[in-house]
């Protein structure tokens, strides 16, 4: 089964299916201002799917902000158990699926696998929901991507028409069999559901504004010394915001907690935009200055991971502009350098 | 544009022709509508790109530092310090006169364009306002009025939404609309005196030892410490933080709770009698984590042990930085009275 209706008031039905056997992981309310991240839901009414996005992407369930990679004691290693169990995630916009492609490259490509990383990602099941309503901060089609995209994901779902029916569309074999397993809930898609489904595609794309970045990685290594570097990245403050809250970003710090002669060794997100993220242990700093540690934010989404991984590291999810502390929009560095002569 | 942008775009422009300045800093409009940005400008040219409206919330004042930070320089070729003129709300001019007072500028390379201040605009409240009455539609424009605030959204829709509700909490609470001994003051209306005596303070006082403890770790163990609330801070200036030294090291580099909560409680202390409740942390922080309690705790306790409220006078030193006979000192020895 490659396609199947899901009437809105069963979603309670699938939601306690799922959790017989994993837990589901969808955006729900945090704090006081209406936000929301990915946490553990018990029902429909958890899951608010309202918002552009959630604060944080989806790359903290796969690859956490903390993570003990090995303990010690003394001189004696001792593995940490990997985390083998089954997660179902609802709920995820395609911009955040799709940059999971990407992590699958960087965590499990050219021979280096990443086994706490990959035992999260092989037992999971990425269930997208499509957009129908992208944000004034929103790009993902300038980069590629599309609010329908189902890249990285295993399911894409989205709303089949006024009835309140919702459309699932397997994307991968683990899809498939999501649907297979859960078939008594589901009704044949018809082909009305289809129709529906493909307008409100086409609507919501059309909802953003493209940005045309043809050239963009040439134009960029040709300015690599560019002023507009300067220009642009004065007002930076050099918080962590942009590339904590973006789905791709991927760097991290190894760190040893130490009680004793005992303790952990220990892997945290870490940022490019952090003054000591390159400092050596000699005092140097090769990027001592914000417009470098921008300028290699910008280089490694845009230039590098072309070269190495065949696409731009960015999908467009909006984070970055809508978070930033002083509105260092990065669709405004990407077009000036794009329009440099 | 309105009349106070146009009043500040006349009076850099006339500061640059006079040669008077190198830079000012102000704000621009920002990329999606309802944000206005910091921007720096260079030239009277430049000048056109200057705004002024109820989206211009941030504290301009954490740009001061690090224009005046100088690198060792040759004997007999040092550069001279810039001439820096700020746009400045009361809050923005109060952490430059802290600042000054910390010896992170000389006063006399800094001019103060103080614009009285009707309240900014708290995004997070807005947001949460067009969600409920507009769905998922994002803000694509502002029009700020006396009462009301019209906003257009992505989707086509017109809304007229009451202003008072969407001021953010720093502004409600702000006794210092206009600002104190600024170099040259734009003409407009300020608000009137909000109540400082601290709501949410007894609020917070008034729950058990447990539950405010509870409160504490609550916050804190939604912080990912990606430290927007440090470096959108004026006070937050050293160069090298407590929380990132690795040698020796403080504290742990992850998000453990027991880390973050050390991070934010050594933050917020660093701040007696510098932090001047602008709330530029709280707007900073992309986890919609509420500091204000514990920011504001710390403002109160100065004020009623020693009597002081910072960024004023420029001769009054800040009272951590003296030592009189008389000074309080309950809060070392009954710490659990205050």
């Amino acid at each position: 089964m490659d396609k199947a209706l899901l009437q809105k008031k069963d979603l309670d039905a699938l939601l306690a299916a799922i959790r017989m056997r994993a837990p589901v992981y969808a955006p729900a309310r945090d704090g006081g201002d209406g936000g929301t991240v990915f946490r553990p839901v018990e029902s429909a009414a958890d899951v608010c799917l309202g918002q552009v996005n959630t604060r944080l992407s989806v790359k903290g369930l796969f690859f956490p902000q903390r993570e003990s990679l090995m303990k010690f004691s003394g001189s004696a290693l001792s593995e940490v158990t990997l985390p083998t169990d089954s997660l179902v995630v609802f709920g995820v916009r395609p911009c955040d699926a799709r940059s999971l492609t990407w992590l699958d490259t960087v965590f499990g490509g050219g021979g280096h696998e990443d086994p706490y990383f990959q035992e999260r990602r092989k037992s999971a099941v990425v269930i997208a929901m499509a957009c129908d309503q992208p944000g004034a901060s929103c790009f993902c089609t300038s980069v590629g991507g599309s609010p329908y995209g189902s890249d990285g994901a295993d399911m894409l779902v989205s709303q089949a028409g006024a009835d309140g029916a919702l459309l699932f569309e397997a994307a991968s074999e683990k899809g498939r069999a999501f649907l297979e397993e859960h078939a008594g809930l589901f009704a044949p898609a018809n082909a009305q559901a289809r129709e529906a489904r493909e307008a409100r595609a086409s609507a919501a794309a059309k909802k953003m504004e493209a940005l045309d970045l043809t050239g963009l990685k040439e134009k960029l290594d040709a300015a690599l010394d560019s002023p507009l570097w300067d220009a642009l990245t004065k007002t930076c403050l050099g918080c962590g915001v942009c590339t904590y809250l973006c789905p791709s970003c991927h760097c991290f710090d190894i760190s040893d907690e130490k009680s004793g002669a005992d303790g952990v060794r220990v892997r945290s997100w870490d940022s490019c935009q952090y003054a000591r993220f390159t400092l050596h242990a000699s005092g140097h700093n090769p990027r001592p200055l914000k417009k470098a540690r921008m300028r290699q934010r910008v280089m490694h989404k845009f230039s590098y991971a072309q070269e190495t991984a065949g696409t731009a590291f960015c999908s467009g999810c909006g984070r970055c502009v809508r978070a930033c502390p002083v509105n260092l929009d990065i669709r405004g560095i990407l077009t000036a350098f794009k329009d440099l002569p | 544009m309105g009349e106070l942008a146009s009043d500040i775009r006349r009076i850099a422009r006339e500061m640059f022709d006079g040669k008077r300045i190198d830079l000012l800093v102000g704000f621009e409009k920002g990329s999606d509508g309802y944000r206005s940005r910091p921007v720096f400008i260079e030239s009277a040219e430049g000048a056109d790109r200057l705004t002024w409206d109820a989206t211009c919330s941030q504290n301009l004042a954490v740009y001061l530092p690090s224009l005046f930070r100088r690198e060792p320089q040759k004997k007999g070729v040092e550069s001279a310090p810039p001439r820096v003129a700020f746009v400045a709300k009361a809050c923005d001019m109060r952490s430059l006169i802290a600042l000054v007072k910390e010896k992170q500028a000389m006063r006399e390379n800094l001019i103060i364009i103080g614009v009285p201040c009707t309240g900014v605009i708290d995004a997070r409240k807005l947001e949460k306002v067009v969600m409920d009455r507009a769905g998922g539609a994002e803000v694509t424009e502002l029009v700020d009025g006396e009462e009301t605030i019209c906003v257009h959204t992505a989707d086509g829709r017109n809304l007229s939404l009451t202003r008072e509700p969407l001021v953010q909490d720093a502004c409600l609470d702000c006794q210092f609309s206009v600002p104190q001994g600024a170099d040259v003051l734009i003409e407009g209306p300020g608000r009137p005196v909000g109540d400082n005596s601290g709501s949410l303070l007894k609020e917070f006082a008034e729950l058990s030892e447990t539950e405010r403890w509870q409160k504490f770790q609550g916050e804190i163990s939604r912080c990912i410490r990606c430290y927007a609330c440090r470096q959108a801070c004026p006070m937050c200036y050293c160069t090298e933080c407590f929380a990132e030294t690795n040698n020796p090291a403080w504290i742990g580099v992850t998000t453990e709770l027991t880390d973050t909560m050390i991070f934010h409680i050594v933050r917020i202390f660093h701040q007696a009698g510098r932090c001047v409740e602008c709330d530029a942390c709280v707007r900073a922080c992309p986890m919609g984590i509420d500091l204000r309690p514990f920011t504001k705790k710390i403002a109160a306790d100065v004020r009623e042990l020693f009597g002081f409220t910072p960024g004023f006078d420029l001769e009054t030193p800040p009272p951590l930085v003296t030592f009189r006979e008389d000074d309080q000192q309950g809060f070392v020895t009954e710490p659990r009275k205050g």
